[in-house]
């Protein structure tokens, strides 16, 4: 579904992303995590066709962004970290802006089904400003889910969600993934990735730490059995002011 | 607590004076301020500092008649801000400022004091350039100090009343007084006022005669002397101390003037300071509001609000799912200009302009009024059309907030060029085809020109018709590229501390557009000037003016066209990761 391969970014002398290659197949979801700097949003923006990479290719349902970008992001959606809604356009006119963009004929229908699944069928005239945090990040759901995308890519997507909402959104994204997209998931939140994705990136200073199913990285990466994923991700990271343990990680 | 405060004060002026001074390292910032300081220099500073060794503009006696008139404006400035300002009383604090002078052992008087001196340094610099600049054109013989002085106490005075004010309204509320009801006796009192002097002066006053109404000396004479008939002169005696050390002839004059409006100014300080009204609440929501203002400007969204709108806008066609995604973005940002932007509106505007100049046409003693109307609105078609595309700057400077959403959808970069183009193409056309409407109903009209025929009107504004889109679009391409490439001089034309060096920058993009906006229309014209006179000799003037306009249009739909592509190439490569600061 969408295929990283060697996938190089620069900012002049400084690099960002180094040699980065991955896979997500259909009904997978990939947890995208490292500290703060490792150049995840940069992979993700390189991803999503926002930023042209330096070197590498990306290649979104069988198509290469760089070559015919515009058919690879019609498979495409992305949430963001931060919800980012038109002011003056009601919930049904997002919709129905997007369906535009994305060409989707049956939008009505689709919107409809989208809308009520996320429990806004009864805010369909309602502006962004009378939105609380988690509707308008449910908007934004709903306008990417619209055009039934193949690859989904969520920027930390539990930001500034209430239990409630976090508990729909974690469903929300299983279900994507029940119903065969890929999906790319970038958190700092370890128990998010833990019971969400089924296989793990870890990135640090731009280039691949580990990547493989979360008891894979376990096993590599953690001294005892029962160990959590932040015991394995600071291992992995090699963060030694938080790193519990002082044993190098296994072969 | 004072040291405290004079040392924030001082040391923040000191870094922001620093940073400014370190970023003119940046070209961009350097070129801008040289341009900006040369401007400042050229148009303003030596006018005015040659001017203060002259003679003075204008006769001495010109401030005296000058002066009634100013006192009934900021009398009417006091009283419009009675009646329908809902300015809470707040005092306007920075996020950081409420963050740590709020909870610190600090009284309210002193709080009070800080904000009135930290405001003492835009007034103070108002004071100086408003000195510096109204010295050009002035009709009184006051010196620049004394200006300078006049108008910081006017600037003073009335920053302190309207604290005062907002204090005492929110007094008023808390005493069960709200808003409608203040403006119900405010405005009771005015009328009141009003007919009391009616009443006063019906015998007192006469009407002005021809010779009151012959010249601007004679009919302001004649106003001081109604101004200064008791009662109105009681009541505008507070107001004209404030006003009278600015229009002080001597220095004589200014010192005697000086006290009375001093003392004013000391009485608005001791009911601002003696108010107990909390300000605290409402300085808080507005130092946030302030922030969320300024940081939603910094980001390109000019007009973010806390909440946004909460009412739904109609929309302005029905928007199929199918079809040029670039319709999209018009529609979305039609709705987001309301319902004034809406097809119907312009078409009742076109018809009511169509049925009034055709009755004033009618009759030929007002033909000298239509020509005016006609000539007043080619100035503005053709102000609109220089200054239009500035008017759109925020909306093409958007361009890069939004580029890392627009950049995600299924669209060619010239699709998001198209999409982002469109609505302030389609306004600014809609505005030039209505100058050209009036245009058309007013300046040939009862012509006793014979080259000036109906028939060569007709053909020339339907050219100028098929002309004007393209035109416009090849404008707003201008600053659109300017945008892309030149971003950070675009982002940095924001609001991240105003100045010299960016003043500068902006005189320097008007030059550019000028320039490259000449450059773009020379092949429509070359080529529009060649059909003209190739046609005019084979058919006549009528046909040459079709075909000059029709090829004029094409020319600059290739221009266009070209454009347009061109920046979709770049807005593809654009990387804002590398364009922009991270």
């Amino acid at each position: 579904m969408i295929e990283v391969a060697n996938l190089t970014k620069r900012y002049g002398e400084f690099t960002a992303v180094h040699d980065l290659s991955f896979a997500v197949q259909a009904g997978e979801v990939m947890g995208l995590v490292g500290p703060n700097g490792a150049g995840k949003t940069t992979t993700l923006r390189c991803i999503t066709g926002i930023i042209p990479p330096t070197l590498g290719t990306v290649r979104v349902a069988g198509v290469d962004l760089a070559t015919d970008p515009v058919a690879a992001k019609r498979q495409l959606a992305f949430f963001p970290d931060e919800p980012r809604l038109f002011d003056h356009l009601t919930v049904e006119q997002h919709l129905n802006f997007v369906a535009r963009v994305y060409h989707v004929a049956d939008w009505r229908d689709r919107a409809a089904s989208i809308l009520a699944n996320l429990e806004l069928s009864d805010k369909r005239q309602a502006m962004p400003g009378e939105l609380s945090r988690g509707m308008k990040q449910k908007l934004v759901i709903a306008c990417g889910l619209l055009h039934q995308p193949s690859v989904i890519i969520f920027d930390e997507p539990l930001t500034g969600l209430d239990p409630g909402g976090i508990r729909h959104m974690k469903e929300t994204m299983r279900r994507i993934a029940r119903e065969g997209a890929a999906i790319i998931l970038s958190s700092h939140l370890l128990s998010l990735l833990e019971e969400v994705c089924t296989h793990v990136l870890i990135l640090k200073a731009g280039a691949k730490v580990a990547d493989g199913s979360i008891p894979a990285i376990r096993e590599r990466f953690a001294v005892e059995p029962d160990a959590s994923l932040e015991d394995v991700f600071f291992r992995a990271t090699g963060d030694a002011a938080t790193n519990s343990a002082s044993e190098p990680p296994k072969p | 607590m004072t040291r405290a405060f004079l040392f924030l004060y001082f040391t923040s002026m000191r870094n922001a004076l620093v940073q400014r001074l370190q970023r003119l390292r940046q070209p961009k910032y350097l070129v801008g301020a040289i341009v900006g300081i040369l401007y400042f220099y050229l148009v303003v500073f030596r006018r005015s500092f040659r001017g203060l060794s002259q003679a003075p503009a204008g006769p001495p006696t010109a401030g005296a008649l000058i002066e009634p008139i100013a006192t009934v404006i900021l009398f009417i400035v006091v009283a419009l801000s009675w009646l329908f300002s809902n300015r809470r009383a707040a005092l306007q604090f920075s996020e950081a400022e409420v963050a740590f002078l709020f909870p610190a052992p600090v009284s309210r008087r002193t709080l009070i004091n800080y904000r009135l001196i930290r405001s003492q340094v835009g007034i103070f610099l108002s004071a100086f350039f408003l000195g510096l600049v109204l010295r050009q054109g002035m009709t009184h013989g006051a010196g620049a100090f004394m200006r300078t002085a006049g108008w910081w106490v006017i600037l003073s005075t009335l920053n302190l009343h309207f604290l005062a004010a907002s204090f005492a309204r929110d007094r008023l509320l808390d005493l069960g007084v709200n808003p409608v009801r203040r403006r119900l006796i405010v405005g009771a009192l005015l009328v009141a006022f009003g007919a009391l002097v009616w009443w006063v002066l019906r015998n007192v006053v006469s009407l002005p005669t021809e010779a009151d109404a012959a010249n601007l000396t004679s009919m302001g004479r004649y106003v001081s002397r109604v101004l200064a008939t008791a009662p109105i002169s009681w009541v505008l005696r507070p107001f004209d101390w404030v006003v009278r050390p600015y229009f002080a002839a001597t220095g004589t004059d200014f010192l005697t003037a000086l006290p009375a409006a001093l003392l004013l100014m000391a009485g608005h300080y001791l009911w601002a300071v003696q108010s107990s009204v909390s300000f605290e609440e409402a300085s808080i929501d507005a130092a946030a509001r302030r922030a969320e203002r300024i940081a939603a400007a910094r980001s390109g969204r000019w007009t973010a609000s806390r909440k946004g709108p909460t009412k739904p806008k109609s929309e302005p066609f029905r928007l199929s799912p199918r079809g040029w995604p670039a319709v999209g973005f018009l529609w979305k940002n039609l709705i987001a200009l309301g319902p004034l932007f809406r097809l119907r509106v312009w078409v009742i505007a076109a018809a009511v302009a169509v049925f009034a100049l055709n009755r004033l046409a009618a009759d030929p003693g007002r033909m000298p009024l239509v020509k005016t109307i006609g000539w007043v609105d080619v100035m503005l078609a053709c102000w609109f059309f220089i200054f239009g595309p500035m008017f759109m700057r925020r909306e093409v400077q958007q361009t890069l907030s939004q580029l890392d959403m627009t950049k995600a959808f299924p669209l060619a970069g010239w699709q998001i060029v198209v999409g982002q183009l469109l609505t302030p193409i389609v306004l600014m056309t809609f505005v030039e085809w209505f100058f050209l409407l009036v245009a058309t109903l007013t300046i040939g009209v009862g012509s006793s020109n014979p080259w000036v025929t109906v028939a060569l009107g007709t053909a020339g504004a339907a050219g100028l018709v098929l002309i004007l889109p393209p035109l416009c679009g090849l404008l707003l391409c201008i600053p659109y590229a300017g945008v892309l490439y030149f971003p950070a001089w675009a982002q940095s034309s924001g609001p991240r501390g105003g100045g010299v060096e960016i003043m500068g920058q902006r005189l320097i993009f008007l030059a550019g557009y000028v320039v490259v906006l000449a450059v773009a229309i020379l092949p429509a014209a070359a080529v529009g000037g060649l059909a003209y006179f190739i046609v005019s000799q084979l058919v006549g003037t009528g046909s040459a003016v079709v075909v000059t306009t029709l090829c004029a249009s094409v020319i600059l739909c290739l221009e266009v066209t070209a454009a347009v592509w061109w920046l979709g190439q770049k807005v593809d490569q654009f990387d804002l990761s590398t364009e922009l600061p991270r």
